[in-house]
């Protein structure tokens, strides 16, 4: 199914909205000030996401957090940035001198929260249009290059909602990639809930 | 059965596992609370089951977690509470003030009563991983400063040596060029092929080159003693107007050889310090003798003695090829001329300065330099403190040192015996032919036997003899002449003379029973007033 430009407004929308959430949850808990932007939603197969992140990527290491979902609908939502990134904003957000850029046991629990806390703002707004109940796996950190952690989804005929997330705090500006993937009919599904709301108003 | 009861039964479990668990209803109240957290908060479940977790925990009433909770008893997706960005989610303490470090995870499940969902609480403990981490990244951190400064260590060192090398180069460079005219000159004048003009210039050029290697080589014994912590001050009342004039007459003529004029502007008042008056007559000349050094002809150099506030300056100025800025501060340190490179325009070791800094600094002042920059001139000022009046008074004791003697007066030595000892041919020969053209009646002896033999045939009025022989040295012979009776010549004045200048033989010099200690090759002007002084008293 294609999306329509009116469609991806309304998705981008969504996410801003979600992203929101989070930005304020995450402000109220730290000192310094975050501003979180999302300057671009894309929707794009499997082999597209993969080719854009691999070029970007390449064989750099990567920080992610990641969620699955079940039950009626069917897909993970992750968030990724490169580790010299998630140390950095795990260093800004705890009060921390960026000295080391290196991401230890202590950092990557706070990583895992930041993540989990932008993920969740963006689930609570996808739930809410979708109107239905998800079951979720607990959140897991992975730390890999952008090959193995879409390996999974090279075999499945998904669609990949990508969004990029960016933090910016005092001079600092950190990028982190949202990264949703739904198995095919989840992503229809969610087009179809988009389309009844935008009927509604 | 009621809701506590249900969840007893569903979250049984939870009890056999190592983690702090507990469940929430939508409204707070405490469905079930496991054994591990019975463990850690010592709040059994009888007294919490049922009840508001705000009522133990009233930290957690905030938005923070009140707001995450919310979709939790939507239905939503897990949340965590990190350790760093959370103090604790259930304070768990181990010591005075400290708690357990926790990482929790809040999820969604379903509902006793069928109807929405409860929270799930799941409290891990790391604190341990927690202090493993830090102790790890200081262990990283110590080495790593460890390492750095090693490498620190090892760039100095090896910036050390490679200043040494260069100076090294320079120094065989400087005390060989001497060594050419000398030896040019001498062979020349053995053929006997110069006539008198050439002749007398040979001779000036021998003369002034032999000196400037002593003069290299006093610097290099200079430089030794004072890195060694061994150069040792004979403090006494000076007055540093003489100091300046006597180090005048030094660089006197190189200055007339350049038209240099040199201007003395010195104050009246307070110009007395504590100090060694050679030492400081050294550190006058040096500084003079780079200002004639580096002004060209026809320039100009003035000296300033005056007084600031508590102390005494003492200022060179020249009119001279200056100082450039990069230079300025290395201006004072060991090793180091403004060109170290083979072209050098002028020769020397580069020490002078370094030891003018130690020895001013020895006396408690400083010195530093100012120029302007290239061919600007150069000035350079040595501060001393001021002898206070109430000082004077205390007057040191005034040992014979090596360099004393402040008389350029020429006495002869007419009529005096003397008995000279060194077991080394030419120098024995000169020192003997030197005394005998100042009226000295002279006996050689090339060793200890034969000098102790020479002076029981014939008391001598004076000893002079090297320290440095095979077998019998000059501190066995100066004890065992000590150790005879007067008539026997026990208490015949003697004279040391070595080729080691060290502060240790100065001091072994006079404990053996020397009255005096000249270094080699003595000054013959030096070596004769000695004398004379000594058989005069």
């Amino acid at each position: 199914m294609n999306v329509t430009a009116e469609q991806m407004d309304a998705l981008q929308e969504l996410i801003n909205i979600g992203v929101g959430r989070a930005a304020s949850l995450l402000n109220e808990m730290v000192d310094s000030h975050i501003r979180l932007e999302i300057p671009f939603v894309k929707v794009l197969t499997a082999l597209e996401a993969y080719q854009e992140l691999a070029i970007r990527f390449h064989d750099d290491s990567l920080a992610s957090v990641r969620l699955g979902f079940t039950g009626s609908f069917y897909g993970t939502a992750g968030l990724i940035f490169p580790t010299e990134s998630a140390s950095t904003l795990v260093a800004v957000l705890t009060g921390e001198e960026a000295g080391s850029t290196e991401l230890d046991a202590v950092k990557i629990g706070t990583l895992s929260e930041i993540g989990n806390i932008v993920i969740n703002g963006v689930m609570g707004s996808i739930s809410n249009v979708l109107k239905q109940h998800m079951n979720y796996t607990l959140p897991v950190y992975l730390e890999d290059t952008i090959d193995n952690l879409l390996l999974s989804t090279h075999v499945n005929n998904s669609k990949i909602l990508l969004a990029q997330a960016r933090f910016s705090i005092e001079q600092l500006e950190i990028i982190g990639d949202i990264i949703l993937i739904f198995e095919v009919s989840t992503f229809d599904a969610l087009i179809n809930a988009i389309n009844n709301e935008i009927k509604m108003i | 059965m009621n809701q506590i009861e249900q969840a007893l039964e569903k979250y049984t479990l939870l009890d056999q596992i190592p983690l702090g668990a507990f469940v929430l209803h939508p409204n707070c109240t405490v469905l079930f609370w496991n054994c591990c957290l019975e463990e850690w908060t010592k709040i059994s479940r009888r007294n919490i089951l049922g009840r508001s977790i705000y009522e133990y925990f009233p930290h957690l009433n905030q938005t923070r977690y009140t707001s995450r909770l919310q979709q939790i008893f939507e239905g939503g997706p897990p949340t965590i509470f990190s350790s760093q960005l959370h103090k604790y989610v259930i304070p768990v303490p181990i010591a005075q003030g400290k708690y357990r470090i926790q990482h929790t995870t809040v999820t969604a499940v379903a509902a006793l009563d069928g109807y929405g969902f409860d929270a799930l609480f799941s409290i891990q403990d790391v604190t341990d991983l927690t202090f493993r981490v830090q102790e790890y990244k200081n262990l990283r951190d110590q080495a790593w400063a460890v390492a750095e400064e090693r490498q620190r260590a090892q760039e100095a060192a090896e910036a050390a040596n490679r200043i040494k090398d260069e100076f090294l180069a320079i120094v065989s460079h400087e005390l060989r060029s001497p060594l050419n005219p000398i030896l040019g000159w001498a062979k020349l004048l053995r053929k006997r092929s110069l006539d008198e003009a050439s002749s007398i210039r040979a001779f000036e050029t021998i003369e002034r080159n032999a000196e400037l290697q002593v003069q290299l080589i006093d610097d290099l014994l200079d430089i030794s003693r004072i890195l060694r912590g061994k150069l040792a001050l004979n403090f006494e009342t000076v007055d540093l107007a003489t100091t300046i004039e006597a180090a005048l007459e030094t660089v006197r003529l190189a200055a007339e050889a350049k038209s240099i004029e040199i201007t003395l502007n010195l104050a009246t008042m307070m110009r007395q310090v504590k100090g060694d008056s050679s030492r400081l007559q050294q550190v006058v000349w040096n500084l003079l003798s780079n200002a004639v050094k580096f002004t060209p002809c026809g320039g100009r150099v003035e000296i300033y003695l005056e007084q600031i506030s508590s102390q005494v300056q003492i200022r060179v100025q020249d009119t001279g090829r200056g100082i450039v800025p990069e230079f300025l501060p290395h201006v004072f340190e060991y090793f180091r001329q403004a060109d170290g490179g083979i072209t050098r325009r002028s020769g020397g070791l580069g020490l002078g300065l370094a030891i003018v800094r130690q020895l001013v600094e020895l006396h408690g002042g400083r010195v530093w330099a100012e120029s302007l920059g290239e061919e600007q001139g150069a000035t350079f000022t040595v501060c001393l403190p001021i002898l206070q009046p109430t000082q004077a008074s205390v007057r040191a004791e005034r040992k014979v040192s090596d360099d004393s003697s402040p008389f350029a007066v020429y006495v002869p030595l007419e009529g005096m015996r003397l008995l000279v000892v060194d077991d080394d041919t030419d120098t024995r020969e000169f020192l003997a032919f030197l005394l005998e053209q100042h009226g000295a009646i002279v006996t050689k002896a090339a060793s200890a036997d034969e000098a102790l033999a020479a002076i029981a045939q014939s008391k001598p009025d004076l000893l002079v003899s090297d320290l440095g022989m095979p077998e019998v040295d000059g501190y066995v012979l100066i004890r065992k002449l000590r150790s005879l009776s007067v008539d026997q010549g026990g208490q015949i004045p003697a004279i040391a003379l070595t080729a080691y200048a060290a502060e240790t033989t100065q001091q072994q010099v006079f404990a053996a029973g020397f009255q005096m200690h000249i270094a080699k090759p003595a000054d013959p002007i030096k070596l004769v007033t000695a004398i004379a002084a000594l058989v005069k008293q």
